[in-house]
């Protein structure tokens, strides 16, 4: 049976709160109390090798025997040149591995993710790393936090496996774009966001081919804390939205949903059911349907997303711009 | 200005930097940590590869003072301020000099014999190319 | 200039450089020795960082020793003073290990005071010790009028200066000096025909060891300026308790506090408790850096091997003119001269 065989999860120790931001600018987005941030020597790459050790330790196999790599950001350290072959040759994987690197939009987790379910032979590696870019005096920056999730996928006794999944897809014009040669992620904040939509029609196209099941969790792509507004007419409890945690590490773009799912994944009981849609803008959204079984219990001990989530040191604005080299005439290079 | 390691000399060392793979003198046993030509112990040039666990401890430190460093930790410096370095005992034997990052660059927080642990993080850019490699962190409740 | 002697009975020259700056990285011997008139004399540049023209000294005495040349001439130079910070600071960290240390974000100040720190957690030393090289070697280098710094210090302003690499603060450090000096040397039968005071070279250690401090077994000791010592001692069939002067290479403070011990003045460990005492001032037991010391006099890294060797000539002739700088009635003086962090090293003894 083909399946999640191992999770690891990676955050960062830097966080910044919401009132900081207020000081500085007056106003954050809404429903965050503090993101996550990349210390100045970190980025999504080294981000995900650590998530992907941690996952690869969970599922207890020997590393050469991973087969893929599969790597999911919206902010690469490179436009081109593989990420995904950085962290197979980080992690260990040996050199006859596929591997390929997700990008351009929030949605390539689940991409990677459904890709590697898709075409997995022995193990496949999965890892979603992400600390998306704004300029600082765009709103749209505010949310932007960073953090990695990565899965052991393969055959053997799964941890979790892919009951079924269902992707929408079509043509939205002004949200989450970058132009080739941009730095900056922009958005032309239209009142007609489609973000309520796609995750409707994906989450519904799902549900109709699961039948009346039990659904345990229910992780939603979050841009902000209001991603619960979209899903009101599906009637989810608190209860079951609980993995969410755009609340504690703000939008970690191509890792927000994958992250969730790690959260979840720490604390799932055999025979749970979880759900997950996530959302690209320009657009799609992706929809899974995970099962859990007994081997949840029997995983291996690693720092679960919330014992990490607690260890944190708190920086102000100045040192942020700094960590992130927005102060830097380098920009890093020398 | 800088000075200058290659990138294929520093693509030969990738194994020791990404994943901290050393060397085990087959004649004496004793684990060359980074890789030499001869065995820091007996001179024997009969390798094979280890991997080593990224574990270790503090055995000097300093604090690299601002203006004090190599011109490629420039920015480094500038924007994160002093930083401290270390040799770290790793407990498979070897000793490496390297920086300690997740922690404040205080005498007082930092101590000889403090438990690290190795982390691959980004080292420095040049030629626009990122140059990644470990550093140690403290672990915590070490 | 001591002496006379007409420059065309030199017979061949090295100069020590590190050639800071990069101005004439090639050929910068056959240029000085050109410059100076001597165009056709062969001149070689030795490099071997900061003791760079220790080394040129040695291989100009070898040069007489092994028969080859009458009269010799061993220099260094270094022309540090004109480069902006950033070129400096390349500089200055070239000679240590490039690969593994300095690409961890570390250079001579950082490697010093790792060794600092780690000698005084094993041997108990406080930070006050190195404070005191420090206010010593500055009061010696306020007698010396070719000192760079010629102010003296107070303990506590020393150890309340800025850090450069914890534990040591800059008045821990040597400055960024320009420089140079010369020695001729010459067959020990023939020096009375250029001087009533010829100083005899009586013995020539060198020494290297594993350019990266993190491959070397005991931190609080320069291995490399141990095993040069011990030699030049054999050489010399002197005794460290015989010799009346030495200049040792404190580029750090705790490297002279190394150097106490490694030149057999002080037993392992103990190095401290000679500059507590007082016994390597002026008067002491044994002076060590009358001239002021790299702390003080400067450090042009090339040409310091060799200014080391003016200061003990200067002495042994008792010819350091400000009296209170003289150490009375030297006859055996010593020079010690470190590489870098110690992957090479250089040590002569001289006899008046």
């Amino acid at each position: 049976m083909v399946g999640i065989i191992g999770h690891g999860a990676y955050i960062p120790r830097y966080r910044i709160k919401a009132e900081e931001y207020v000081r500085v600018w007056g106003n954050f987005a809404p429903g965050i109390e503090e993101k996550t941030v990349c210390g100045y020597d970190e980025d999504t790459t080294t981000m995900a090798i650590e998530a992907a050790d941690n996952a690869i330790s969970r599922a207890q196999i020997d590393p050469e025997k991973i087969k893929m790599v599969y790597f999911a950001t919206t902010s690469s350290p490179y436009v081109e040149k593989l990420s995904s072959s950085t962290i197979a040759t980080a992690v260990g994987a040996g050199q006859d591995v596929r591997t390929a690197d997700f990008a351009g939009s929030t949605k390539s987790g689940t991409e990677a993710l459904l890709a590697c379910f898709d075409a997995i032979s022995e193990y496949g590696l999965v890892v979603a790393s992400d600390f998306p870019v704004g300029a600082p005096d765009d709103d749209n920056e505010h949310a932007y936090g960073a953090g990695a999730a990565a899965f052991v996928i393969g055959d053997g006794n799964p941890v979790v496996t892919l009951e079924k999944s269902y992707s929408v897809s079509g043509e939205v014009l002004g949200e989450r774009f970058r132009k080739v040669g941009e730095i900056y992620i922009q958005d032309l904040g239209l009142r007609t966001s489609q973000f309520p939509i796609f995750i409707r029609r994906s989450l519904k196209g799902l549900i109709k081919e699961l039948g009346e099941v039990e659904i345990n969790h229910v992780i939603l792509q979050q841009p902000d804390g209001e991603a619960f507004r979209a899903v009101r007419e599906f009637k989810f409890t608190d209860i079951q939205l609980r993995g969410g945690l755009v609340a504690q590490t703000g939008d970690t773009g191509a890792a927000s949903v994958l992250l969730s799912l790690a959260n979840v994944l720490d604390q799932a009981k055999p025979g749970e059911r979880i759900l997950i849609a996530s959302y690209g803008s320009g657009a799609g959204s992706d929809s899974l349907s995970l099962v859990v079984h007994d081997e949840v219990e029997k995983m291996g001990e690693k720092p679960t997303v919330k014992e990490q989530l607690e260890e944190k040191e708190y920086i102000d604005y100045v040192t942020y711009l700094k960590f992130r080299k927005v102060l830097s005439t380098f920009g890093g290079d020398k | 200005m800088t000075s200058y390691v290659s990138i294929p000399q520093y693509s030969n060392t990738i194994d020791q930097r990404y994943r901290l793979i050393a060397k085990k003198c087959k004649s004496c046993e004793i684990i060359n940590f980074p890789p030499r030509q001869t065995c820091l112990e007996c001179g024997s040039a009969d390798f094979q590869n280890v991997k080593l666990s990224g574990r270790g401890r503090i055995y000097t430190f300093t604090i690299i003072g601002r203006g004090g460093a190599p011109t490629e930790f420039d920015d480094l410096q500038n924007m994160t301020g002093e930083y401290a370095v270390a040799i770290i005992e790793l407990e498979e034997g070897p000793k490496v000099v390297a920086q300690l990052t997740d922690c404040h660059s205080n005498p007082n927080e930092i101590k000889i014999g403090m438990e690290v642990k190795a982390v691959i993080r980004r080292l420095y850019e040049q030629e626009r190319i990122i140059r990644y490699g470990y550093k140690f962190k403290p672990i915590a409740d070490g | 200039m001591d002496g006379s002697i007409d420059p065309k009975e030199i017979k061949e020259a090295w100069i020590g450089s590190l050639k800071t700056g990069g101005a004439q990285l090639g050929n910068l011997a056959p240029l000085l020795i050109e410059q100076v008139g001597l165009a056709g004399m062969p001149a070689c540049s030795i490099e071997n960082a900061c003791s760079s023209s220790a080394y040129a000294f040695r291989y100009a005495y070898m040069a007489i020793k092994s028969g080859i040349c009458d009269i010799t001439l061993a220099g260094g130079v270094e022309k540090m003073n004109d480069l902006p910070r950033e070129r400096n600071r390349y500089w200055l960290g070239v000679s240590g290990d490039v690969e593994w240390e300095r690409l961890a974000g570390t250079n001579f100040p950082g490697v010093y005071a790792m060794m600092a720190l780690r000698y005084m957690h094993e041997h108990g030393m406080k930070r006050e010790r190195l404070a005191e090289v420090a206010v010593k070697n500055h009061k010696n280098g306020a007698r010396n009028p070719d000192a760079q710094f010629r102010s003296e210090i107070s303990l506590e302003r020393a150890l309340r200066a800025p850090m450069l690499a914890y534990p040591l603060t800059v008045f821990d450090s040597c400055p960024i000096t320009d420089g140079a000096a010369v020695a001729i040397l010459c067959r020990g039968d023939l020096a009375s025909k250029y001087t009533d005071t010829p100083i005899r070279v009586i013995g020539s250690g060198a020494a290297s060891d594993y350019l990266a401090i993190h491959d070397r077994k005991d931190l609080t000791t320069v291995a490399a300026a141990q095993k040069a010592a011990d030699e030049a001692y054999k050489q010399a069939g002197v005794k460290p308790k015989e010799v009346d002067l030495a200049e040792v290479h404190d580029c750090f403070t705790i490297a002279e506090i190394m150097a106490y011990e490694n030149c057999g003045f002080a037993g392992k460990g103990k190095g401290g408790e000679l500059i507590k005492n007082g016994e390597t001032e002026i008067g002491g037991k044994i002076p060590v850096n009358a001239g002021g010391g790299l702390k003080s006099k400067g450090h042009p890294i090339g040409a310091t091997g060799v200014s080391q060797i003016y200061e003990v000539v200067k002495q042994l002739k008792g010819e350091a003119r400000e009296k209170t700088r003289q150490v009375k009635g030297a006859e055996i003086g010593l020079t010690h001269s470190v590489g870098g962090s110690g992957g090479s090293a250089c040590v002569h003894i001289f006899r008046r």
